[in-house]
């Protein structure tokens, strides 16, 4: 049975950026079990969904979409995954000798904050995505990806303390 | 700006190890999800073909101007057979709603009750309709329907079923999952019913609500019809 249109871009695309999807699949959930598990559901669904995928240069942001939308679904239902925890790790006393330990915190942090703020602030800063694209991927307004961002900031900033420099850009200090 | 917060982003992500991807893999995985559908489905089309033969409009539910009392199939015992409980199969006779009441998909953010329709577009920012995705997130976020264009014909192993006024089928996968069945005009669809262990019998049962309150009824998309169903509470977002 031959494969449906777009395999050899998917199979480009799993093979190729399968990491860098990867990577952002673990922000998002803040574990890296979870994020295969993740990464592995939002293929399979784009695999099935591939003969109905209009524009395949546009393979890789249906992956990404899928993975948005997953995870929100996911985290809304909150004990499916994982279980909040009000126990967080302390801020590292020497914050210039533990690198480690302070990226650790910040995806510690990260997950106990609630989805939507939390992959909004991902795909803003570490995807680099603007408001308007990054409005597009979670399939809500600009002004919910702002709000998002803007109190997810807050409270980054609220736990990590002084270890970061956390500022919302122009766009987002409409909102607090 | 944020430079700090980028950069320690870029750091936890770099802990990541390349995942072991195998094409052929999720293929299998892909193709354990959608083989039920590729197989051939004798009995259900057997009833569908009867249908068509004794009840004449069995197949034809699609009212361009629906009436109080709507057409619904008109089913022998032969064409619906008798579902293990009533919650299992939607109902053939349902309420139907005026088109003009009826919007389509439910938005991520909080929807009010009332009627709500998938026809296989995409949304207005995103391809995030097709499949169409939605749970009671403004509930306990337990339970989450889909609806997803699906292929082929219906195991023969599924319990025959109506699904939004026609013959299908239905499937209980295990405590937590079931699927509904249906070919609306040579569309093959699957409805799917998600829950998790703790769900309250109440919500199980409101989802099954609303995919028993399903119909079809026919509208300039591309499908050339849409599938209508019935939201009772303000529990149901897309997000």
């Amino acid at each position: 049975m031959g494969r449906p249109r777009g395999t050899s871009a998917f199979t480009e695309l799993v093979e190729h950026r399968g990491h860098a999807l990867l990577r952002t699949a673990y922000l998002l959930v803040g574990d890296h079990q979870l994020a295969e598990d993740l990464l592995q559901e939002a293929l399979v669904k784009t695999l099935i969904a591939l003969p109905r995928i209009r524009d395949i240069s546009r393979i890789e942001g249906y992956v990404r979409q899928t993975m948005v939308r997953t995870v929100i679904g996911w985290r809304r239902r909150r004990s499916f995954h994982e279980r909040p925890s009000d126990a967080l790790p302390e801020a590292p006393i020497d914050d210039g000798a533990d690198v480690v330990a302070t990226h650790q915190l910040l995806v510690a942090h990260l997950r106990g904050l609630p989805p939507r703020q939390r992959t909004a602030i991902v795909l803003r800063y570490y995807e680099d995505l603007s408001v308007a694209q990054t409005a597009e991927l979670m399939d809500c307004s600009v002004g919910a990806v702002k709000s998002h961002v803007s109190t997810g900031l807050a409270r980054l900033r609220e736990r990590m303390g002084p270890s970061l420099d956390l500022v919302p850009t122009g766009e987002e200090e409409l909102t607090s | 700006m944020n430079d700090s917060l980028r950069e320690l982003l870029r750091q936890s992500a770099d802990t990541v190890v390349r995942p072991q991807l195998e094409f052929d893999q999720l293929v299998a995985l892909a193709d354990r999800r959608i083989v039920r559908r590729r197989l051939a489905a004798v009995t259900v089309s057997a009833v569908a073909v009867a249908a068509i033969v004794v009840g004449g409009t069995a197949l034809g539910p699609d009212d361009a101007t629906p009436s109080p009392a709507p057409a619904v199939p008109n089913e022998t015992p032969t064409v619906e057979p008798t579902p293990t409980t009533p919650d299992q199969s939607p109902a053939a006779s349902v309420p139907r709603v005026p088109p003009e009441d009826v919007r389509g998909w439910p938005t991520t953010s909080k929807n009010r009750a009332g009627a709500y329709s998938w026809d296989g577009r995409t949304c207005a920012y995103s391809q995030s309709c097709i499949p169409g995705f939605m749970h009671n997130g403004y509930g306990s976020g337990d339970v989450k329907i889909t609806i997803e264009p699906g292929e082929g014909r219906v195991p023969e192993d599924w319990t025959p079923a109506t699904v939004a006024g026609r013959p299908g089928a239905h499937r209980q996968v295990n405590a937590f999952q079931e699927v509904w069945w249906v070919e609306i005009h040579g569309r093959a669809l699957e409805i799917q019913l998600t829950t998790r262990p703790g769900t309250k019998q109440r919500e199980i049962d409101e989802g099954r609500a609303i995919i028993a309150s399903m119909y079809t009824e026919k509208r300039p998309t591309e499908l050339g019809w849409r599938l209508v169903f019935i939201l009772t509470t303000d529990d149901w977002d897309s997000g």
